[in-house]
């Protein structure tokens, strides 16, 4: 390169520095980030209250209801998932059938709680086995879903999520955590089960996980229990 | 505990929880105090502030709620994975989310369970001012690229902030280097308009 190009680029590079654009690219920035960070963050330990108050509101049962869609879109975006529909994952059920599975509990948990939102009896009882919990229920269910491309079955879980959040915002705070007799019940006696709306979202999460729990175990390919 | 200076205190507290060396409850309590600032500031950047001291109460709720039953998979028992939060950081934006739903349900929320004026200074962040930086960010950038920023600035990990936001991992940090070119520019330039 000849001495005068060189020059002229010195030069070039010289003027933009002067003016203010070649400075390192990130630092001068972040550096004002870091420091506002931190001065926020001592401000808020300043505020911070010496102990967090535990209270389930609307809110953070939308909350919980969201962060289970989360967790299966992960599973429904993954290549794996695709790969996996037709393959067994328990003794009886395949991976699409599990997701028929989970569709009509959504179906079932959203509509129950709206019958508790309006005060009234649920008028049928799914009866709960000791050993396998509602067996003919959950069969029924999940053959009635069986024809249906495994894209419905996913939009009816969105579907009623997304209902179940709204219907959590519809009603009065307090109706949320009346506990009152819903549709499943122990077979012998029909002994109703006592639960309120919050008690449906807990029941609905705690049931989800344990099947992304299974899902995940087999995809790492470890040993996983049956329904 | 662990007495090593050099591990992250969440790794020392999450690992007693496990082996049951500290109890639920007084394992909650250490997190709480190490990252009830740092929820706080998510929240200030995030939502209005009539809106943050409820919000931070519903974020520490739904995390004690899951950390009775807190399982650590063992691809997490690292010292950079810092899952306790990453599941804070992912439970503030789903709070900050359900925020906006409820407002637009035309339901309100603040008012339905006013703060414990015993547990809570009143108007805990009122008090709270932002920074120049951090000004501009939330006023210029499109929210999710602030959650990006201030994400980082807090140690979530990348892999973290993507799981959360539903984007890759290139994407957070080509979008994090994008939002501090923005704010480079903008400091530049005087703050003055939004930078494309």
């Amino acid at each position: 390169m000849a001495r005068e190009m060189i020059e002229t680029a010195l030069q070039y590079d010289s003027q933009r520095r002067h003016h203010g654009m070649l400075c390192r690219p990130e630092e001068p920035i972040l550096t004002a980030l870091q420091s506002a960070w931190q001065q926020l963050l001592e401000q808020a330990s300043a505020l911070t209250p010496s102990r967090s108050t535990i209270r389930v509101r609307p809110v953070t049962l939308c909350i919980e209801l969201e962060d289970l869609l989360a967790e299966w879109r992960e599973v429904w975006n993954s290549e794996w998932f695709a790969s996996e529909l037709d393959e067994l994952i328990t003794s009886e059920w395949t991976l699409k059938d599990i997701i028929a599975h989970v569709a009509s509990w959504s179906t079932e948990m959203r509509t129950q709680a709206g019958i508790l939102a309006k005060g009234s009896a649920v008028g049928y009882q799914i009866l709960f086995e000791k050993v396998g919990g509602p067996r003919s229920w959950n069969a029924e269910q999940v053959a009635l879903r069986r024809s249906q491309p495994v894209e419905e079955l996913i939009g009816e879980i969105e579907r009623e999520t997304a209902r179940f959040q709204d219907l959590l915002y519809a009603v009065e705070q307090p109706i949320l955590f009346v506990e009152r007799p819903i549709g499943i019940a122990m077979p012998g006696t029909g002994e109703p089960w006592i639960r309120s709306i919050a008690g449906i979202v807990e029941m609905r999460c705690f049931h989800d996980r344990m099947h992304l729990h299974r899902i995940r175990q087999r995809r790492l390919g470890r040993p996983i229990g049956e329904n | 505990m662990s007495d090593d200076p050099e591990l992250p205190a969440e790794h020392g507290i999450v690992s007693a929880r496990m082996s049951g060396a500290l109890s639920v409850e007084a394992s909650f309590e250490r997190l709480y105090q190490n990252y009830a600032p740092v929820v706080i500031g998510w929240l200030a950047v995030r939502v209005e502030s009539s809106a943050v001291e409820n919000l931070f109460q519903d974020v520490w709720t739904v995390f004690y709620q899951r950390w009775r039953i807190w399982q650590q998979p063992p691809e997490l028992n690292t010292l950079a994975a810092r899952p306790v939060l990453s599941f804070l950081f992912r439970t503030v934006h789903l709070a900050a989310k359900a925020h906006h739903r409820g407002k637009q349900a035309h339901e309100p929320i603040e008012g339905l369970d006013p703060p414990d004026p015993g547990s809570a200074p009143q108007r805990l962040l009122d008090a709270l001012t932002l920074s120049r930086s951090l000004e501009m960010a939330r006023a210029h950038c499109c929210p999710e690229d602030v959650e990006i920023l201030t994400g980082k600035l807090a140690g979530v990990p990348a892999k973290e902030i993507a799981r959360t936001l539903a984007i890759s991992e290139p994407a957070v940090d080509h979008r994090y280097r994008n939002a501090l070119a923005q704010l480079r520019q903008l400091l530049q330039y005087g703050g003055r308009g939004r930078i494309g």
